[in-house]
């Protein structure tokens, strides 16, 4: 049995259908990366998960328990940590605040051990807990969206477009913390990306997603070396 | 203007700005964490009156037990709506606004079913004078400004300081978000509808102890709330206290020396005025 199974879901808003029917496998401790172009179904998928999104077939399960019908914030519970697309930190709370609203479901005695944890990690977001988050910069920001969302203490990791709109070596950093904190967690981590080269060296898996499906799965290092893949759907 | 004339217009002004933001807190909250504009919010603040003389006259309570125990039940009886009604309705501003007036009506209706359309009064708790350096001010005045403002002082240090004020303040910004950091939002919601109506009902049993109290009464605070938050900005909390003062001061100033009709009359002028040149009033943030 996988942590995370994904057995032909389909998202559908309306009339309007996301994802045609995702089917996914992720095992403990293993990241992998849902690459695609914009409107593909990456995030739909992770929303999917996270009980976000509305689900019109198919199943999703966690160690093989069913989560379809669960609020976001069960899903949280049974371990699911989700860094959305654009950060979405809580602008007009603190550092430390927004931290904070990560660790509703973790036992208060355990707080401050993970506070540290968390910081050991980000020690720029541990220089500046007082600081607004609408006050930081792009780069800070999606480092607290990552840290926010490792509160809970996760053992699935759902990171969307962690890359977007920030500078090269700033993508470099993140790339290196995301790496970092998947091995001395032990999570497993799910990578959705445009940026499908920077997310491939990191994952050890990949999924291709387009119109809505999976085309094509297997170990990051063939499909990047894949020269139809490259051309079809890496846009290089 | 002489100092014996203008102590007891800002005492008064205080007093009403005080009543005015206990109701109008809990008006501008439901609508910046739900979405709901709660046109049923003055009849919480009608039910509070009558829980408070149902204490005191029925029961023969003591007044500090009977006045918080009021606003309680009416926060705890407020949850009946929020299952059935509200919570279906919740971030859907046109429908729920059209569900809080049926509400408003209901509620108003029960009240002349059970209680008869008259006025009453509330029986006084303190009635005596206290004089403070060659001033004199009713005694229950004095109690009622106590009173809001140890509630108002509570209302902020629950929302700045405990983990349920954190839950608040994250779900105003961006609900989706702090539902999928693992915050339950639908009990947000529950604890932020009861928080309003508990409030509503303290601004409206202070209300009814000195004015009048009946079963209609909920329109005039309702009114005063939606000026507030006209005032302030809808869905902003700092906009409530400052639209609470503008209004509470302009009035006792104007009521003085020019009477009701024209405290009313610039009350409601200023609003068009804003709305017209500021829709988003002097401290929200414009839409989109």
């Amino acid at each position: 049995m996988s942590l995370l199974e994904l057995d032909d879901v389909e998202v559908r808003y309306g009339s309007v259908r996301a994802t045609h029917g995702i089917s996914l496998r992720v095992e403990e401790a293993e990241t992998v990366a849902l690459v695609g172009s914009n409107g593909a179904g990456k995030s739909s998928t992770l929303k999917a998960i996270m009980g976000m999104a509305p689900v019109a077939r198919g199943g999703v399960r966690l160690d093989g328990v069913p989560l379809n019908g669960l609020r976001p914030s069960q899903v949280v519970r049974r371990g699911v940590g989700y860094s959305p697309e654009g950060r979405r930190v809580f602008p007009m709370l603190s550092v430390l605040d927004n931290l904070r609203t990560g660790a509703f479901t973790l036992p208060r005695a355990r707080f401050t051990a993970r506070l540290e944890q968390v910081y050991a990690y980000f020690p720029r977001l541990k220089e500046r807990p007082g600081q607004l988050a609408g006050s930081l910069s792009g780069g800070e920001q999606q480092m607290l969206a990552i840290a926010r969302a490792l509160m809970s203490c996760p053992r699935l990791f759902l990171l969307d477009e962690p890359s977007l709109g920030l500078a090269p070596v700033i993508v470099q950093r993140i790339g290196e913390l995301i790496t970092e904190i998947q091995r001395s967690e032990g999570l497993a981590v799910i990578l959705a990306e445009q940026n499908a080269l920077w997310a491939m060296r990191l994952a050890q898996r990949t999924a291709v997603i387009d119109l809505g499906r999976i085309q094509l799965e297997g170990p990051s290092e063939q499909l990047r070396h894949n020269e139809d893949v490259r051309r079809a759907y890496l846009g290089t | 203007m002489s100092v014996s004339l203008l102590v007891p217009i800002l005492f008064t002004g205080v007093s009403l700005s005080a009543i005015y933001i206990l109701v109008a807190l809990g008006f501008t909250l439901v609508f910046g964490i739900m979405r709901v504009v709660n046109f049923a919010h003055g009849e919480f603040a009608m039910m509070g009156g009558f829980a408070l003389l149902f204490l005191l006259d029925r029961l023969a309570w003591p007044y500090w037990l009977a006045l918080p125990l009021a606003a309680l039940m009416v926060g705890v009886a407020s949850l009946l709506p929020e299952r059935f009604v509200f919570r279906r309705l919740y971030g859907q501003e046109l429908p729920s606004m059209i569900a809080a007036l049926g509400l408003s009506v209901v509620l108003a209706e029960g009240g002349i079913i059970l209680f008869e359309v008259h006025e009453r009064s509330l029986p006084s708790a303190f009635s005596g004078l206290i004089h403070i350096g060659g001033f004199t001010f009713p005694e229950d005045r004095l109690v009622v400004v106590a009173i809001a403002l140890a509630a108002l002082a509570a209302f902020w240090l629950f929302v700045r300081f405990t983990r349920i004020g954190l839950a608040l303040r994250t779900v105003a910004q961006d609900r989706e978000i702090a539902e999928a950091q693992g915050i339950d939002t639908r009990a947000t919601y529950r604890v932020t509808f009861f928080l309003a109506t508990t409030l509503a009902a303290l601004g409206g049993a202070l209300f009814a102890q000195i004015y009048a109290l009946s079963p209609l009464m909920g329109q005039v605070p309702l009114m005063k709330a939606f000026i507030i938050v006209i005032i302030g900005g809808l869905g902003s909390v700092p906009g409530a206290a400052l639209g609470g003062v503008l209004l509470g001061m302009s009035e006792s100033f104007l009521n003085t020396f020019y009477g009701a009709s024209v405290a009313q009359f610039a009350s409601f002028g200023a609003i068009i005025l804003l709305l017209v040149l500021r829709p988003w009033g002097l401290l929200g943030r414009p839409e989109g």
